[in-house]
């Protein structure tokens, strides 16, 4: 059962501190503390205000949720113009050699390689043609050469983000979506060290770009991980 | 038989020539009169100028509209023409002055006139519907099951199991949980449709269903954020 948003702001604002860097699995998760019998009498007293009955299970339900390292289907699509792709959106692209290529739109002919198969170009930006449409066989111009797109899908935010939207930044629909990104990715790579104290300012600024806390969190997990790999 | 209840009144009315008008109230630029049981509308303030004759059970007036109540049924009339838009079939009338349409009830049922076509593009057959006819795509509902009738030629379009259809200029947009989806003439979803509707307003998208009093914010997704 999906919680409702009362009880998730409850927990997410009382249990949850921002973002922490899991290395088994390469990616910034919420950090939650821990919440033992006591704090699950405390939630329930507090929803049941409201008239909702929340369960132990329920409670994990959304925890685990919120800590899954997976994200939803990618949704597969035959034709996507670049007039019709969203700053921050994600879009991951197999090569006739089956090769993975995610890339994230971030301003009106850039995008930023997020993750690929092809070494060295993770945090690079890619360029494209004005009037670009992704299609099936064309062909994408990456770092000189060219990759054959064999199939294109488009990754949608997951449950766990939609809800730190929905709690920690409230005021996302009434901000249009940013025409660059690039000015936000900078911040990051400057402010990269001290991220965990400035997470909600960090969410604010993104906020009122129009971009979610997804975008924000795939922007910092790629930083990371180019970190990480030049250490 | 419509027309025969008015043709009656009309010969009624007639016959009782010598017996005076009373003015009963004004609306407007017009005066109800009535004679013996009957309300009638004349230009206010002249009691010659008579609009419609004393044939009426009630008579609703807004602007230039009035719904008129004739045997038990109301009709629509049309006091710049002075003619009537439809006869006194329904039960209710229901006018909505900005969208320019009527809700029709008829045994229960709701269905829609246009007063910009002058015709009935919703029939009385739904719970409720759409007070407005801007798309050529208009919701109603049965039971819980909404659904859009296609102005243009009448067909009903199925949605599947949506939990709300908006009112829109181009589109079929239907809510699943907490997701919107856009429809294409045949029902089948329609990404590129709603991704360009979503661009349009840079990453946004209001969305509203005016009778209900509700809309949803949505991103580039179908995702519902507000």
């Amino acid at each position: 059962m999906a919680i409702s948003k009362l009880s998730a702001n409850i927990i997410l604002s009382r249990y949850c501190h921002g973002l922490v860097w899991n290395k088994d699995i390469g990616r910034y998760l919420l950090d939650f503390m821990s919440i033992d019998r006591r704090d699950y009498d405390f939630i329930r007293s507090e929803v049941r205000r409201y008239g909702e009955r929340l369960t132990i299970e329920d409670i994990n339900e959304f925890v685990t949720l919120c800590l899954s390292e997976k994200f939803p289907s990618a949704v597969r699509v035959p034709r996507l113009p670049m007039g019709l792709i969203c700053t921050g959106e994600i879009l991951n692209i197999v090569d006739s050699a089956n090769n993975d290529l995610t890339i994230m739109k971030m301003s009106a002919d850039t995008f930023l390689m997020l993750h690929t198969d092809y070494k060295g170009l993770s945090g690079q930006m890619l360029q494209t043609p004005k009037g670009y449409v992704f299609d099936s066989d064309c062909e994408l111009p990456v770092n000189g050469s060219s990759i054959v797109v064999e199939r294109l899908y488009v990754q949608p935010p997951d449950y766990a983000h939609r809800l730190i939207d929905k709690i920690w930044m409230n005021r996302l629909p009434d901000y249009t979506c940013t025409d660059s990104l690039w000015g936000l990715y900078n911040d990051l790579i400057d402010n990269f060290n001290c991220l965990g104290s400035m997470f909600r300012d960090t969410l604010q600024h993104f906020e009122e770009a129009g971009m979610s806390s997804f975008v924000m969190t795939n922007l910092i997990n790629t930083i990371a991980r180019n970190r990480k790999a030049y250490a | 038989m419509h027309n025969e209840i008015i043709n009656t009144r009309i010969e009624d009315n007639d016959e009782y020539f010598f017996v005076d008008y009373e003015v009963v109230r004004q609306c407007g630029n017009i005066d109800i009169i009535r004679r013996r049981d009957w309300l009638g509308i004349c230009i206010h303030n002249d009691i010659k100028n008579i609009l419609l004759d004393t044939i009426a059970d009630d008579i609703v007036a807004s602007g230039l509209l009035a719904a008129i109540k004739i045997g038990g049924q109301w009709a629509l009339f049309d006091l710049s023409r002075c003619s009537f838009l439809f006869p006194p079939e329904y039960d209710a009338l229901q006018l909505n002055g900005n969208e320019r349409t009527v809700t029709l009830l008829l045994n229960g049922k709701q269905g829609l006139y246009s007063l910009q076509e002058k015709r009935v593009v919703i029939p009385t057959l739904f719970d409720d519907c759409t007070n407005n006819d801007h798309s050529d795509y208009l919701w109603v509902r049965s039971g819980s099951v909404y659904q859009y009738v296609r102005k243009s030629d009448g067909s009903v379009i199925d949605l599947g199991d949506a939990d709300m259809a908006y009112d829109t200029d181009d589109a079929m947009l239907v809510k699943h949980g907490d997701r919107v989806i856009c429809l294409n003439a045949e029902g089948y979803e329609d990404e590129l449709s709603l991704r360009s509707l979503v661009m349009r307003g840079n990453g946004r998208l209001k969305i509203v269903n005016s009778k209900l009093h509700f809309y949803n914010i949505i991103d580039i997704y179908g995702y519902i954020l507000e």
